[in-house]
């Protein structure tokens, strides 16, 4: 799932550089950059979780977490 | 030229992205994400912005798909998952992308686009650090204090609290 995640955000960095080709101004690889760090940050929390979730259930399948409970 | 490279880093982008979905082993998985970062940072260059495309490889290839290879190595001992795929449900995302790709082909036709080349030259990428150190200076601080504070919780998630609570340390 966190490689969908990836993925989909890599698109829309895609699309914002694209588009702002079009623009005089470097406004859309300016808002890439933004969105590439903020992607990073997001990364780093979901592979903490991961390795949280993978500590109390010995498992990473998402589908078998039934409980949120520390 | 550029249609030929365009055209390879299409493939190579698309089909690493499906491989990584699709791939049942995840070290696998993450090599293939590995590709298709690549690719899109390939598309950076090709739109005239390398150094976005540097960024990219830096950031993206060089520690987020490293970081994901190592996570992967550290949780999993057999890597595979087990196979739980809904019929329905995988042909219903299959008609939601298409349903999204004519929408959004629709906007893009109506948006009076009307060719894909531009007269614009390329941003300078200079003119990209002196917008990021004068007109977006709240949001870079903003942007840095956010990756802070994430780094401080992953540690703090992954921080081990046997050792704290039990307190039976060898030293």
């Amino acid at each position: 799932m966190l490689f969908a995640v990836e993925i989909i955000i890599n698109a829309a960095n895609l699309n914002l550089v694209a588009f702002g080709r079009f623009l005089p101004h470097s406004g859309g690889q300016t808002m890439a950059l933004f969105s590439i760090a903020i992607a990073a940050a997001e990364v780093a929390v979901g592979l903490s979780l991961i390795i949280v979730a993978y500590r109390m259930y010995k498992n990473v399948d998402i589908a078998e977490f039934r409980s949120l409970k520390g | 030229m550029a249609d030929a490279a365009f055209l390879a880093l299409s493939v190579l982008t698309i089909g690493s992205a499906i491989a990584a979905l699709e791939m049942r082993s995840l070290v696998y998985g993450s090599i293939a994400l590995m590709g298709a970062l690549g690719g899109i940072a390939g598309f950076f260059l090709l739109l005239d912005s390398p150094f976005v495309a540097m960024f990219q490889i830096a950031v993206y290839i060089g520690s987020i798909a490293v970081l994901i290879l190592f996570t992967v190595m550290l949780v999993k001992r057999e890597l595979i998952f087990k196979k739980i795929e809904d019929r329905r449900r995988k042909f219903a995302g299959i008609g939601l992308m298409l349903v999204f790709m004519v929408s959004i082909g629709a906007v893009i036709l109506d948006s009076g686009i009307k060719s894909v080349t531009t007269d614009e030259p390329p941003v300078d990428f200079r003119e990209i650090g002196a917008d990021f150190l004068t007109y977006y200076w709240p949001a870079l601080i903003l942007m840095s204090l956010v990756l802070a504070a994430s780094v401080i919780g992953a540690l703090v998630l992954a921080r081990r609290e046997e050792e704290l609570t039990t307190g039976q340390r060898a030293d």
